[in-house]
C-alpha cells in the first residue's frame, strides 16, 4: 500500500479499519494526533496502537538489533515491539508502549530506532551482519582490546542498536508520592478481581482495587463473552459502579501495582495525566503510591504467548486475543485476510470475532494432532481452510505480512495470501507479583504454564482467576469471590456479614492446549529465516540453540548470554517459550529446566516518579537557622552543612572576591568584635540525679567535679576507640546540664545517648531531649565582645572577668527579662561568648547586635571565617574527626581518664591505637607564605619520591590565615610532635604539585591562650 | 519492610535505623581483650531467626529488640529495650 | 530600632490557600516536655492532672483539659504538655514536679501548621506514611512520624478535615513548602472527600 493511500485513509476519518463501535471507545467524538509527522484521527478511548491500526498503520517500529520492521504484537502492557516516542521537546518520552498510550487530542508520536525513515531504514543491513549479533555477541565480539570499548564498540552499538532518545532537557513534569492503607488490596479489575473486590467489600473491610488499564473489565472487554445474557463488559461496568458506591472501596484506575515488598507493602504507579495533553495546573504527571495492605488478592490475568516460527515478527502477525481486543474494545479489525494459528481452544474464539467484524479467515492452523470439533464448525461456517497438526513454516512481506506458508500434517506446504496472522501459543498466568518474595512458580502440564506455587498463596497473598491457573470465565468469577472472602476474613476486620454473592451465569468452554511451542524443524532451525523468541531484544530460536550448544544450559545463563527477557518488557511474551525451547534442545522437561524469578518493577517506572516531589531545590529539606532571613537581607552567601543552610560569608560592596571578605571577617573578630549564628550545633538538655555519671561514661574525661555555672570541653569515642564527636557541656544547676555536639553529628550523638541510656545503663536516672531548635545561639567573639554582650544582658548580671570568666555558663535574662543562656566559650581563641535566646528572638538578636556593636565595628562572620579561626587555633573539626583518628592522634591522649569506664576506653588502649608512630596532629606552614596548602595533600620527608612507602601523613584542613599572613594547615604526621621544625614535601597528586612546608605547633595564634582569658 | 513499634504501631522501615545483634553484651572493663574484640567487631550472620536492635529514631526514639527471620523477612516480635517503657 | 527583642515568624507566609484547602501557621502556644524520673511516674501524673486537668496517657491520644491545657505522649517516657501563651508553663511545671521529672521548654522548638479543608487527609497522606483513616486516626490522635523526610508530630483535629503538624522550627519552612506542593498536586481521583 502506498504512502499516499495511507494519507487518503487518514483523511477519511481513520475509519478504514474501524468496523464499528467498540466497547471502550466513543465514536461520536474525534481526536487528532500525528505519527511520524502524518496526521490521523482517532476516538476517545483509543490507544495510540488502536488508532494507528484503525488508520491502517501496521509498521510502527524497527527492532533493537536487526532493525527489522515491526508492528503491534499485542494490545496491552506486554507489548515488546511497538515502542514509540511520545510528545516533544523536554516532554519527549522514549520507549513508551503504543498499546498502553492513551490517545489525546494533539498527541505527537514518532517511531524510533530507524534512519532515515521507518519504511526505509539504512541500518536494516544489520540483518546481513547478523552473525555478529548472535547469542553472546557482547562477550565474543567486543572482548579485546578493552580500550576499544569506549572509543569504537560502544558508539557503534549505540547507533545501530538501541531504542528511543531521551529528552535533552530536564523533565518539566511534576511527580508526587502518596500513601494508602487498606485491609484488602485487589490487583486487577477483570472478572476475578472485580469479584474479589465485591466479596471483600461485602465483608465490610477496607478495599483498594487497582487496575492498570483506564477501564475495568480486563478480558471482559477483550472478548465477546456474554455474562448474565449481556456483553461481559456491561457486567464489569455494573460491578465497577456497585463498588464505587460502597464507602469502604477505593478504585484506582490507570494504576499499576508494580512491586510487592515486605510487610504487605506494594508499589503502585498511577498515571495521573499521561492521558491528557497537559496536566492540570500543579497536577502531577504520575503518582507513586505506597499501599500497605493486610491481605492481597492478585487477579492479574494472563499473558498470551506467541508461537515461534520463521519470520514470526512481521507487522501483521499478532497475538490472537489482542486481535479480539482491537475488534471488541476498539472496533478495529487489524486485517482483512486472516490466518488463525493456535495450539489451544481459546485461540479459536478469534475466528468468529473476525468474521463478525467483516474480515475473512482464510485458514485455521491447529497444532493439535486432530482437528477440534470447534475448529471444524468454525471452518465450515467461515469457509476457512482447516489445517490440523500443522505449522506456519514461513511468512513473507517486506513491511508487513502478505503471505504465509503452512506446512500441513503431511509435510506439504501451502502458500496463502494474508495481511494478518492471529497467533495463540496459550496463556501464561501473570504471576510476577507472586514471585517478588522469591517464591518459585510451579509448572502445570495440563495448561502448559507456570502457576503460583501453593505456598505463594500463604498468609497474605491470594491468587484468583487466570493468574492462578484457572482458565475459564466461570472459574475466574468463582475463584475471585472465594479469594475476596478469604482475604477479608483473614484480616479479622470484617463485620461478619453473610457471604451472599454468587457468580453470574456464563457459557464457558473448557480450555484445551497442546504444548506446541514452535513450528520449527531441524531444517528451518538452520535456515536463514529468523524465528523470534524475544522480540524486543531480537533473540531468536537459533540463539537459544547456540547458547545451549555452548554450554549455557541453565536458564539463568541462557538469559544473560542471549539477553533474553532482559529488555524493558522483561520477556513477558518470551520467557516461557524460551524455557520450553531450551528444555526441548537439552532433552529435559520444563520443570527440570527451571524458571527465572521476576523482579520488581513489573512495568517500567520513570525515575521521576521514584523521586516524586523531591527534586531541584526540594530534593531535601533545609534547616534554616533563626537568623537566616536576616542573613539573606545582608546578602550573605550560603552553604549547605548537612541539612543546615548556613551563611558562608557576608560580602560587602567593594570586596572583589570571597577571600577578601573572609579575611576582613577574621580580622574583625581578631581586632574588634564579630558574631556568628551557631544554632546549628546540636544542643541536648540533660536532667536527673545521674547525669554526671552518664557524662563520665560518655566522655573520655572526668565530669564528677564540674561545678554549677561552668562548662567543660568533652571528647567522645566510639566503642572501637576512635573519636566520635566533641563539644562542650555546661552545668546549669545541680542536676541540669546542656551538652553541645558538632553540627554534623547532632543526630548521631542523640541516637548514641539513647542507646547508652536504654540499652547499656538503664539504671541511670537521666532524661534528655534535643533543644537545638529551642535556642537561637550566637557566638559573639573578639576583644570587644564583652562590651557588646554587656548591652544585651540585663544589668543585674555581673559579666566581669572575675565573675564570669573563661568557661563560665549561666542562665541570664536579656532585654528586660527574656530568658537566655550565656556561655564564655571560644572557638576563635578570642574573648568570646555564646548567647542563647528563645529561637523566635534570634532574628531580632542579630539586628540588635548590629546596632549595639556598631560603635565597635561589629560585623557578622560566616562558616568560612569560623573555619579559618579554628584552624588558626588548632581546634579539630570535621576533617580531623573523620572517624579514623584517635584521641592520641589529636594530641588529646592524656585526656583519657584512667579512673572510670567510658565508651571506647578499652579499645582505645590497643597497642596500634596508641603507637607513638601514628600520624598525629601538627601544624604546617609553607616555606613560601603564598604557596597554598591543600587538604588531602600527602606529607613526605623532604625531597622524597611520591610513593606510598614514603607517605607519612596528610593535610586535613588548610586556610589562608590573615592573622599569620601565610597559608596554614592542620595535618596528621607520623611521630608528629617530635618533628617540630622539620621541613616536609607536600605532594598534591591531583594537581601534580610539590611544595615545602615546615612542621609547627597546631596552635598558630595566641598559643598561651591569653586572649580568650581576657 | 515494616515493624510494629510497641509504642507507635506499625511503621515503615524509613522511620527506623538498624544496629544489629541484640544479644551481645558490653563486657566489663576488666574482661579479656578477646571479649572486647568479640563485642565490638565479631557478629554472626545467621540464616533464620535473629534478634536485632532497631532504633525508632523518627518516631518515639525507643530502642527495640526485633526478632526477625533473615531468610523469610518475617518479623516475629518487637519489644522495647527499656523497662521504663513496659506498659 | 527599638531596644527590645521582637519575635519573628518561623515561616515566610502564615497562610496559603489552594482551592478548598488551607495551610496556616497556628499561633504560638507553650509546649513543655515532661519526662518522669524513676519511680515518679504516678506522682508526676498526679501533679499534671491536678495542675492542668489532663492525664499523661500511654496511648497516643491527646488529653485536653480546661483552660486550654492539653497533653499527649511525645515519645518513650515522654509527654508534651501545652497551654496558652504567656502562662509560664515550663516554670510552673518545673516547680510542681520538684525534681521528679525533667521539664524542658519546647515552645520555640516547635512550630505548628494546620492543614484544613475537604481532602486534607488526602494531602496529608502524600507526606505522612501513617494510616489516617478515621476509624484509627480520629480527633486527638497523635503520630510521631515523618512528613516526607521531615520529622513531625501529626495530630488529628478533625478526621478528614483538619490536621496539625508540629515540626522543628528550623524545618518549618521546608515543611510548609512541601505541604503547599502537595496541595497544588490536587486530590487524587480515587480519594473520597
Ligand atoms: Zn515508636
Amino acid at each position: 500500500m502506498s504512502r499516499s493511500l495511507f494519507r487518503g485513509l487518514a483523511q477519511a476519518g481513520g475509519r478504514a479499519f474501524r468496523h464499528g463501535g467498540g466497547n471502550g471507545i466513543d465514536t461520536d467524538r474525534q481526536i487528532r494526533f500525528t505519527f511520524d509527522g502524518t496526521s490521523y484521527v482517532g476516538h476517545p478511548g483509543d490507544t495510540l496502537a488502536s488508532a494507528l491500526l484503525a488508520n491502517g498503520v501496521r509498521l510502527v517500529g524497527r527492532s533493537f538489533k536487526y532493525h527489522r520492521p515491526r508492528g503491534l504484537l499485542s494490545a496491552g502492557p506486554e507489548e515488546p515491539n511497538a515502542l514509540v516516542e511520545l510528545r516533544q521537546g523536554p516532554w519527549r518520552e522514549p520507549n513508551t508502549r503504543a498499546t498502553v498510550a492513551e490517545l489525546f487530542d494533539g498527541l505527537v508520536a514518532s517511531s524510533q530506532n530507524r534512519w532515515p525513515s521507518l519504511a526505509v531504514d539504512a541500518l536494516g543491513v544489520n540483518g546481513l551482519f547478523s552473525p555478529v549479533f548472535t547469542a553472546g555477541f557482547y562477550y565474543k565480539t567486543f572482548m579485546w582490546p578493552a580500550s576499544f570499548w569506549e572509543k569504537v564498540y560502544e558508539p557503534i552499538i549505540r547507533r545501530a542498536a538501541g531504542l528511543g532518545r531521551a529528552a535533552e532537557e530536564a523533565d518539566p513534569d511534576r511527580y508526587e508520592k502518596s500513601n494508602a492503607f487498606c485491609d484488602v488490596l485487589v490487583v486487577g479489575a477483570g472478572p476475578a478481581g472485580l469479584s474479589a473486590a465485591l466479596a471483600a467489600a461485602q465483608s465490610g473491610v477496607q478495599v483498594i482495587l487497582c487496575e492498570q488499564d483506564s477501564l475495568a473489565g480486563g478480558r471482559l472487554r477483550c472478548d465477546a463473552t456474554l455474562i448474565d445474557g449481556r456483553p461481559g463488559w456491561m457486567w464489569a461496568q455494573d460491578a465497577e459502579r456497585r463498588l464505587s458506591e460502597m464507602p469502604n472501596v477505593r478504585i484506582m484506575t490507570r494504576s499499576c501495582v508494580f512491586a510487592r515488598y515486605d510487610g504487605g507493602t506494594y508499589g503502585v504507579l498511577e498515571r495521573v495525566s499521561d492521558h491528557l495533553a497537559t496536566p492540570q495546573d500543579g497536577q502531577p504527571r504520575q503518582r507513586l503510591w505506597r499501599v500497605v495492605a493486610k491481605q492481597c488478592v492478585v487477579a492479574t490475568g494472563g499473558i498470551e504467548r506467541p508461537i515461534i516460527f520463521p519470520n514470526n515478527d512481521r507487522p501483521g502477525i499478532m497475538l490472537a486475543a489482542s486481535v479480539r481486543t482491537y475488534i471488541n474494545r476498539f472496533g478495529v479489525v487489524p486485517g482483512r485476510r486472516v490466518i488463525v494459528y493456535t495450539n489451544n481452544s481459546d485461540g479459536l474464539r478469534t475466528v468468529a470475532d473476525l468474521q463478525r467484524a467483516g474480515a475473512r479467515v482464510v485458514a485455521i492452523v491447529e497444532a493439535s494432532a486432530h482437528p477440534s470439533k470447534a475448529a471444524q464448525d468454525l471452518a465450515s461456517r467461515s469457509g476457512a481452510k482447516l489445517f490440523a497438526n500443522a505449522t506456519i513454516a514461513n511468512t513473507f512481506g517486506r513491511l508487513g505480512v502478505t503471505a504465509a506458508v503452512i506446512r500441513d500434517n503431511y509435510g506439504k506446504e501451502h502458500r496463502l495470501g494474508c495481511d494478518l496472522i492471529a497467533v495463540s501459543g496459550g496463556w501464561s498466568p501473570d504471576i510476577a507479583l507472586t514471585t517478588h518474595h522469591g517464591t518459585r512458580p510451579v509448572y502445570r502440564d495440563d495448561i502448559a504454564a507456570f502457576v503460583p506455587a501453593p505456598n505463594a498463596a500463604n498468609q497474605d497473598l491470594h491468587v484468583a482467576g487466570v493468574a492462578s491457573g484457572v482458565m475459564t470465565d466461570r472459574d475466574a468469577f468463582e475463584s475471585g469471590l472465594a479469594a475476596g472472602y478469604l482475604a477479608a476474613g483473614k484480616t479479622g476486620c470484617g463485620d461478619g456479614r453473610e457471604q451472599t454473592l454468587t457468580s453470574p451465569s456464563v457459557v464457558d468452554e473448557a480450555y484445551d492446549i497442546i504444548p506446541v511451542w514452535h513450528g520449527l524443524d531441524a531444517e528451518n532451525m538452520r535456515r536463514a529465516g529468523k524465528a523470534f523468541v524475544d522480540f524486543q531484544n531480537d533473540v531468536t530460536a537459533k540463539d537459544v540453540r547456540l547458547a545451549a550448544q555452548e554450554g549455557f544450559q541453565s536458564v539463568e545463563h541462557l538469559k544473560r548470554y542471549t539477553t533474553l527477557g532482559m529488555a524493558t518488557d522483561q520477556g513477558k511474551t518470551a520467557n516461557v517459550n524460551a524455557l520450553a525451547l531450551l528444555a526441548e534442545i537439552t532433552g529435559r522437561t520444563i520443570p527440570q529446566t527451571g524458571t527465572t524469578l521476576i523482579r520488581p518493577p513489573v512495568q517500567p517506572v520513570a525515575l521521576g516518579a521514584l523521586a516524586g516531589a523531591h527534586r531541584g531545590k526540594h530534593f531535601k529539606p533545609h534547616r534554616l537557622p533563626p537568623t537566616h532571613r536576616w542573613a539573606e537581607e545582608q546578602g550573605a552567601v550560603f552553604t549547605d552543612n548537612g541539612l543546615w543552610r548556613r551563611a558562608q560569608w557576608y560580602p560587602r560592596a567593594g570586596e572583589s572576591n570571597w577571600l577578601e571578605t573572609v579575611n576582613r571577617e577574621v580580622q574583625t573578630v581578631r581586632n574588634g568584635v564579630g558574631f556568628c549564628d551557631v544554632t546549628t550545633l546540636g544542643k541536648i538538655d540533660l536532667q536527673g540525679p545521674d547525669v554526671r555519671t552518664f557524662l563520665d561514661r560518655l566522655y573520655v574525661n572526668a565530669w564528677q567535679k564540674l561545678p554549677v555555672g561552668r562548662a567543660r570541653y568533652g571528647l567522645m569515642l566510639r566503642e572501637d576507640g576512635f573519636v566520635f564527636d566533641d563539644g562542650t557541656t555546661a552545668r546549669l544547676s545541680e542536676n541540669h546540664y546542656v551538652m553541645t555536639t558538632t553540627t554534623a553529628k547532632a543526630a548521631s550523638v542523640m541516637q548514641h545517648l539513647e542507646f547508652c541510656h536504654q540499652c547499656l545503663w538503664p539504671e541511670l536516672d537521666v532524661q534528655f531531649i534535643s533543644v537545638t531548635d529551642e535556642w537561637a545561639q550566637i557566638a559573639v567573639a573578639g576583644p570587644r565582645s564583652r562590651d557588646v554582650i554587656r548591652q544585651i544582658v540585663d544589668p543585674e548580671f555581673d559579666l566581669s572577668n572575675e565573675a564570669f570568666g573563661y568557661m563560665a555558663a549561666a542562665e541570664v535574662t536579656v532585654y528586660g527579662g527574656i530568658n537566655a543562656r550565656l556561655f564564655r566559650l571560644s572557638f576563635s581563641g578570642e574573648l568570646a561568648y555564646e548567647i542563647a535566646v528563645p529561637a523566635r528572638y534570634g532574628d531580632s538578636l542579630a539586628r540588635q547586635l548590629m546596632r549595639v556593636g556598631a560603635p565597635y565595628g561589629i560585623a557578622p562572620y560566616g562558616t568560612e571565617a569560623l573555619g579559618v579561626m579554628r584552624i588558626e587555633k588548632g581546634h579539630p573539626a570535621g576533617p580531623e574527626l573523620n572517624g579514623q583518628t584517635t584521641a592520641h592522634d589529636l594530641g588529646m591522649g592524656r585526656m583519657l581518664s584512667t579512673k572510670k569506664d567510658f565508651i571506647g576506653r578499652r579499645m582505645a588502649q590497643r597497642e596500634a591505637l596508641t603507637d607513638p608512630a601514628r600520624a598525629t596532629l601538627v601544624g604546617l606552614q609553607p616555606l613560601l607564605p603564598d604557596a597554598p596548602l591543600v587538604s588531602g595533600a600527602h606529607l613526605l620527608p623532604k625531597g622524597a619520591e611520591a610513593t606510598a612507602a614514603s607517605d607519612q601523613g596528610w593535610i586535613a584542613s588548610s586556610a589562608w590565615s590573615p592573622t599569620v599572613g601565610s597559608w596554614i594547615g592542620l595535618g596528621f604526621l607520623q611521630n608528629g610532635p617530635a618533628r617540630l621544625g622539620e621541613v616536609l614535601s607536600v605532594h598534591n597528586p591531583l594537581a601534580g604539585t610539590v611544595t615545602e612546608a615546615r612542621v609547627v605547633s597546631s596552635v598558630f595564634v595566641d598559643p598561651e591562650g591569653t586572649r580568650l582569658h581576657g | 519492610m515494616r515493624l510494629t513499634c510497641p509504642h507507635c504501631g506499625p511503621r515503615g522501615l524509613e522511620e527506623f535505623s538498624y544496629r544489629g545483634d541484640a544479644t551481645v553484651r558490653r563486657p566489663s572493663l576488666e574482661a579479656p581483650e578477646e571479649d572486647w574484640i568479640a563485642y565490638v567487631y565479631l557478629r554472626d550472620n545467621p540464616c533464620g531467626a535473629h534478634k536485632e536492635l532497631w532504633y525508632h529514631g523518627s518516631g518515639c526514639r525507643a530502642w527495640l529488640v526485633v526478632e526477625r527471620n533473615t531468610l523469610t523477612h518475617a518479623v516475629h516480635s518487637v519489644n522495647a529495650v527499656s523497662v521504663e517503657d513496659a506498659p | 530600632m527599638a531596644e527590645v527583642l521582637l519575635p519573628a515568624l518561623p515561616v515566610m507566609q502564615d497562610r496559603v490557600t489552594v482551592g478548598a484547602l488551607t495551610l496556616a501557621l497556628l499561633p504560638e502556644q507553650e509546649i513543655v516536655s515532661v519526662r518522669p524520673f524513676k519511680g515518679h511516674f504516678e506522682a508526676v501524673t498526679d501533679t499534671v492532672r491536678k495542675a492542668l486537668g489532663v492525664m499523661l496517657s500511654d496511648s497516643f491520644q491527646e488529653e485536653t483539659g480546661s483552660g486550654g491545657y492539653a497533653a499527649f505522649r511525645a515519645g518513650h517516657n515522654q509527654w508534651f504538655c501545652r497551654g496558652p501563651e504567656g502562662g509560664n508553663l515550663t516554670a510552673r511545671l518545673a516547680t510542681l514536679c520538684d525534681g521528679r521529672a525533667s521539664v524542658t521548654n519546647q515552645t520555640d522548638s516547635r512550630v505548628r501548621l494546620l492543614l484544613s479543608g475537604g481532602g486534607a487527609a488526602a494531602i496529608a497522606a502524600k507526606l505522612v506514611p501513617v494510616d489516617l483513616h478515621p476509624s484509627g486516626f480520629e480527633t486527638g490522635r497523635v503520630a510521631l512520624t515523618l512528613a516526607g523526610h521531615i520529622p513531625v508530630v501529626l495530630i488529628c483535629r478533625e478526621p478528614r478535615l483538619h490536621y496539625e503538624f508540629m515540626v522543628f522550627r528550623s524545618l518549618a519552612q521546608s515543611l510548609f513548602d512541601d505541604i503547599h506542593i502537595a496541595m497544588n498536586g490536587g486530590i487524587p481521583n480515587s480519594e473520597r472527600v
